[in-house]
């Protein structure tokens, strides 16, 4: 079999599949292979369910035997491991969960298996999704297969590693403050957090108001179809609101002739964006005004405001969930996370309280400029490489979210599409984002910017003997 | 406005009342990111003052430009 088609498109796997060219079952055993031969270097995966795999893929030709028509049937993900899993452990890059097999699936991973998706393993993270990643983490943190000289940024770093680096056809992340956009737009993937709660976040182990389960595929049509497949309310997520369920897909095509653009200029101003972020950002504007979009400038300062809000609600919010583990298994921690998860332990009420009365207001300001704009755009990320992102007064203010965090704390939907090409050899994000339950207009004009351009079409070149871990 | 901790001994002590085995260099290393999270904490009161004041920041769109740059 052709190994390209490991770089395929769910869509174009699912033909493959119909045309009877390739099988679920070959399209495992390759990919597989592909983890065994690449992945010690690129650490994508925490563990790899290969045998369980198999069995998924197994099945899932069955139902393509049967004429099961679902686009999903025989597609092989990967998960973040902070995502529950039955049968297959679940550690979150953490000593303290090394040995916990889940007896039940999140929510998101059981839908993915209803719709006939084959699971081929779970995939690193920095410790609980908060801390920085350490060689001395129970697995050691992935590299960027664009430029294996550097680390890829996360949280849902093995996701993206996996999707982009042809171990995986799509995957899913979860998101706080970035952590499915960041690395979609470092790793020329499409990656989105959906409306907050949209995505059933039941089994994750991201218990914070801020995080959300959320897909990263190679192009903008793959996350509508993941989107159709797991968007829906589910009672279980204490969040999720009733709502009529969407076709992401419908109307995908329509271009984005009349759509109004919103640039918080001022505000992406007063944020340290590197030369060739700007210059992407730029050419990415100009390429969508050409398409038909009108661009106008809006004033949202107060997406700086986010940023100090954010901060409070995170570490509240993740001392709040981690603090009898951390009495009860403080040697299991690994050191970034004894000292990410402590920090918040002496903050008041009062002050996690007036960080929610700031993401309200902050969250109505959004709502105000959307409606008189149809999509806020920006870049996803600052800065290309992580290394800048963790230097250590960039990483102290949080310069990397500066762009994503924000639709965090208000709960507006918000993508990254891949823009342009940096200096290093990194993809460049660009993020749109929404107002709520607009997913299908942020992909509609996603779709659009993504015809028009051949960022979706390049893959990182890739061998075994390039990979100097 | 809230009590803050003032110095390292303070900070230390509270530790040790939390009930976790910080090591003396942890103690060091941890005790800067709460100082800097009191005062992501204190700016909120700021912030809310600025969002709600007599001159709140208010959000508007300018009408289409030609240019890229507002």
């Amino acid at each position: 079999m052709d190994e390209r088609v490991a770089f395929g498109s769910i869509e174009e796997v699912a033909r493959l599949y119909r045309a009877g060219t390739v099988s679920p079952v070959e399209l495992t055993r390759l990919l597989l292979a592909r983890i065994e031969r690449l992945d010690p270097s690129l650490h994508a995966y925490i563990t790899v369910a290969a045998g369980r795999a198999r069995a998924d893929a197994e099945a899932a030709q069955q139902r393509l035997t049967r004429g099961d028509d679902g686009p999903l049937v025989g597609i092989p993900f990967a998960v973040k491991d902070s995502l529950a899993t039955q049968g297959i452990r679940t550690t979150a890059n953490s000593r303290v969960l090394e040995h916990w097999i889940p007896t039940r699936d999140a929510a998101a991973v059981a839908r993915l298996r209803e719709v006939g998706a084959v699971i081929l393993g779970k995939t690193n993270l920095n410790e609980f999704g908060w801390s920085l990643p350490s060689p001395d983490d129970l697995c050691p943190p992935p590299r960027n297969p664009w430029n294996p000289q550097y680390a890829a940024i996360g949280s849902s770093s093995g996701s993206g590693v996996a999707a982009s680096a042809g171990l995986a056809i799509a995957a899913l992340g979860t998101d706080g403050g970035g952590s499915t956009r960041l690395p979609a737009g470092q790793m020329g993937l499409v990656g989105i957090k959906a409306t907050h709660a949209l995505l059933s976040r039941a089994g994750s182990l991201h218990k914070g108001s801020l995080s959300n389960v959320g897909p990263l595929a190679r192009t903008t049509r793959d996350v509508a179809i993941v989107m159709n497949a797991l968007a829906g309310y589910d009672p279980q997520d204490p969040d999720a609101r009733p709502h009529d369920p969407v076709d992401h897909l419908s109307g995908i095509r329509d271009g984005v002739k009349g759509i109004r653009l919103g640039v918080p200029w001022s505000y992406v101003d007063s944020v340290p964006v590197e030369p060739d972020v700007r210059a992407a950002f730029e050419t990415a504007l100009r390429e969508l005004q050409r398409l038909g979009a009108t661009i106008h400038a809006v004033d949202l300062q107060a997406l700086a405001h986010a940023s100090a809000a954010t901060f409070v609600v995170l570490n509240a919010e993740h001392y709040a969930a981690h603090e009898a583990a951390l009495r009860t298994h403080w040697a299991l921690h690994g050191r970034s996370a004894r000292l990410y998860l402590t920090q918040a332990a002496f903050l008041s009420a009062a002050d996690y309280l007036q960080a929610l009365e700031v993401r309200r207001l902050v969250g109505s300001m959004v709502d105000t400029v959307l409606r008189e704009v149809d999509i806020l755009v920006m870049p996803t990320s600052p800065v290309v490489t992580t290394e800048a992102a963790r230097q250590p007064e960039s990483h102290r203010k949080g310069i990397n979210a500066s762009f994503t965090a924000p639709f965090n704390l208000t709960g507006h939907p918000a993508l990254s599409v891949s823009c342009g090409m940096s200096a290093v050899g990194l993809p460049i994000g660009l993020q749109l984002a929404g107002r709520p339950y607009d997913e299908p207009l942020l992909l509609r004009a996603a779709y659009a910017y993504e015809q028009a351009t051949p960022w979706h079409m390049q893959r990182p070149a890739l061998d075994s003997t390039e990979i100097q871990a | 406005m809230s009590v803050r901790i003032e110095s390292f001994d303070e900070f230390r002590k509270a530790i040790s009342a939390l009930g976790l085995p910080l090591t003396d260099e942890e103690l060091q290393a941890v005790w800067p990111m709460v100082q800097d999270l009191y005062e992501r904490a204190d700016s909120l009161r700021r912030i809310l003052e600025d969002l709600q004041g007599p001159n709140a920041l208010t959000a508007h769109v300018d009408p289409p430009r030609s240019g890229l740059h507002g």
